[in-house]
């Protein structure tokens, strides 16, 4: 036997072999890393803005009634924090739905098409340097504080609140991953139960006089959390710190999500920003069907005394002793202040009473990049925008 | 059956492109059942299977990028201008200033300093800095630059260096002045070092145009599809952005090789 014919027949041998197994693992279960979403963390809370030199009214509210010009939105070109995010998906349905125009990348040879309205993706924080830069630029959609930022800089003109166009809109959500969910149940529900203690205590110290020293160190807290880190930039002022916050629900309820979210997914498959066929191939027959496996709940009801939600438990009712604490790695997005409760919890010890301490992981530039730590398991828990969690979880379905 | 007839003859030139087919399928065949059986057993969305990725190319190819409202073709050519516009531009620059440096000692001790401290940055580095100070336009171009020129600089300079001191005599003796012992002898003698040169480059610039449109917001091209696809976990859309780098690549390279070879082989250097 010749060594050629050793070394064909080896070959030979390995595409058998191959082949096989490749058949016999296509056969298995598919159950690859994966998240749930365990908790809200608010409604709203984002807005499009342009430039004041930017002519047009671009729309007109009356009542319920929105307007839409296509002539002033043609041919501009504005800022997303990214295709993964809530702010891009609402601007590409405005867009496309209501205002009947496209909405493509920009180019970068400046020729712009009146028939075409225009993106490009910068993180929030950074937007207000980019678009001083870029005259280009002639707006963009933020999360807050950079749209209150944005208007308050005196350079831009609000066009439209994400409210006003879907009032209580799904936004940031807390995700888990369901390796680390499942296997730590007792970690979750302790961080839950202070999660739910920090949006609490927000929603009292707001009711407060503005000023309340305890308002006065939320505000602080804002600014310093919406400032981004590398800006160099003047930090805001308290009454833009303030606007920013009055233009956001935070909640922890989970109420419709199940609804609103199966809606983003009608929305992510219709404009193909997620693969059509993956959640019906999946046995997800409706798009309720796979929200309602992507949402857990569980872990917010077992924080409570009552079903109603009214009673939050303790740290000793959970049965927290002593000082010992669990950590966990908590990934979030730069500059939110979405995600303020996240930091008074930790500014203000709540996670600490609740036997938890938080390792921030971070902060992430955008949704997709959370998602994708929780999914690697760099993070254990993520604060991230509900359409990345959508569009990940469909697009890693097998 | 007359298996004789099959018989592999290394003397026919049909027989040696058949086997070579052959082996390339066969390889092809093993690598992608290996990708099939790993993506499997790791079970992660973002290891997609040679199928799912062959779908998702049907698919951008025929539909194109929801994202971007680019089609494939568009951000391949975006990236494709991109890279020839870099490549032409370190041509421009680094074959002068490689001729010049190979043939004064004293510009090339002069030029080494400096050429030695921005030599080893990876051009990838560059790719944020030259973003955000000459606009996305150029960026990207100028990362491609730097990658194709300090390879294609050094190879010159090492070909006028190669060069035998007895052409030089010998056309000297003929009578040629220094402008002719430099464009007569100097620069065609060098051809093979700068297009040896270009080869190595052109390998480098593929890695520079996708890590600097990473950072482009701008235009789309390859390396900008496959960022925002990754942001929205659509693996299988990623990997096609890799394998067309990786084809891309490979023709390029594959046309400078030829190049190469043909020059090579006309000047009677192989």
């Amino acid at each position: 036997m010749n060594w050629n014919f050793k070394m064909w027949g080896a070959v030979f041998l390995a595409i058998v072999i191959l082949s096989a197994s490749g058949l016999i693992l296509s056969q298995q279960p598919s159950e690859g890393e994966s998240v749930s979403i365990i908790s809200r963390v608010n409604n709203d809370g984002s807005g499009i803005f342009v430039r004041n030199t930017v002519a047009g009214d671009f729309v007109t509210i009356d009542g319920e009634t929105i307007t839409y010009y296509p002539s002033d939105w043609g041919g501009k070109l504005f800022m997303t924090p990214g295709p993964a995010s809530i702010q891009h998906m609402m601007l590409t349905e405005i867009v496309k739905e209501k205002v009947g125009l496209k909405f493509d990348l920009a180019p970068d040879n400046n020729e712009f098409s009146s028939d075409t309205v225009y993106w490009i993706g910068v993180p929030p924080g950074q937007m207000k340097d980019v678009m001083g830069k870029n005259s280009n630029i002639d707006g963009g959609i933020a999360w807050e504080p950079h749209y209150a930022v944005a208007i308050a800089s005196g350079n831009c003109r609000s066009i439209l609140k994400t409210s006003e166009y879907w009032e209580g809109h799904p936004c940031c959500v807390v995700a888990g991953n369901n390796t680390y969910l499942s296997s730590n149940q007792v970690a979750v529900t302790r961080f839950m139960a202070a999660y739910v203690y920090s949006v609490q205590w927000m929603e009292q110290v707001m009711a407060k006089d503005l000023d309340d020293s305890e308002r006065i160190d939320l505000i602080q807290l804002a600014i310093d959390i919406g400032t981004p880190p590398t800006s160099g930039e003047e930090q805001m002022d308290p009454s833009v710190a303030e606007a920013a916050l009055n233009n956001i629900l935070y909640s922890y309820e989970l109420g419709n999500l199940n609804e609103q979210l199966a809606d983003v997914v009608d929305i992510y498959e219709s404009l193909a920003l997620v693969n059509p066929n993956s959640r019906s191939n999946a046995g997800f027959a409706t798009p309720l069907d796979f929200t309602n496996h992507l949402i857990n709940g569980t872990y917010l009801d077992s924080v409570f005394n009552d079903s109603e939600h009214t009673e939050l438990k303790t740290p000793s009712e959970m049965g927290v002793v002593g000082t010992g604490s669990v950590r966990i790695k908590v990934a979030y997005l730069a500059a939110d202040v979405h995600q303020l409760a996240l930091h008074v919890g930790i500014a203000k010890g709540f996670f600490n009473q609740y036997g938890i301490e938080v390792e921030l992981v971070g902060p992430f530039a955008a949704g997709g990049a959370v998602m994708n730590a929780l999914l690697a398991g760099q993070a254990d828990i993520g604060f991230v925008g509900s359409p990345p969690v959508v569009s990940s979880s469909i697009n890693a379905l097998r | 059956m007359d298996l004789e007839r099959f018989n592999y003859d290394e003397n026919d030139k049909s027989h040696r492109f058949i086997r070579k087919i052959g082996i390339s399928v066969i390889s092809l065949v093993v690598f992608l059942l290996i990708w099939w059986n790993l993506s499997l057993l790791l079970n992660n969305p973002a290891v997609p299977t040679p199928g799912e990725t062959w779908d998702a190319m049907l698919y951008l190819f025929d539909k194109g990028d929801a994202v971007s409202g680019m089609t494939m073709w568009g951000h391949m050519s975006i990236s494709l201008q991109r890279f020839v516009a870099g490549l032409l531009l370190a041509l421009a620059v680094a074959v002068p200033m490689g001729l010049l440096l190979g043939y004064s000692d004293t510009i090339n001790e002069f030029s080494s300093p400096t050429l030695e401290i921005l030599r080893p940055i990876a051009p990838i580095a560059w790719a944020p800095i030259f973003l955000f100070t000459v606009g996305y336009v150029w960026g990207p171009i100028l990362v491609v630059f730097v990658g194709i020129f300090f390879p294609m600089l050094t190879n010159t300079i090492f070909g006028v260096k190669k060069i035998e001191p007895s052409w030089v005599d010998a056309s000297k003796t003929l009578g040629a002045n220094k402008m002719q012992v430099f464009t007569k002898v100097m620069l065609p003698a060098s051809v093979p070092y700068v297009m040896n040169g270009l080869r190595i480059g052109m390998g480098v610039g593929w890695m520079c145009i996708v890590a600097s449109e990473l950072y482009a917001s701008f235009g789309g091209g390859v390396g900008y599809f496959i960022s925002i696809q990754a942001q929205l976990g659509y693996w299988p859309n990623v990997f096609v952005g890799i394998v067309i780098i990786a084809i891309l690549g490979l023709l390029t390279t594959g046309v400078s090789d030829y190049a190469y070879r043909t020059i090579v082989k006309r000047m009677g250097m192989e």
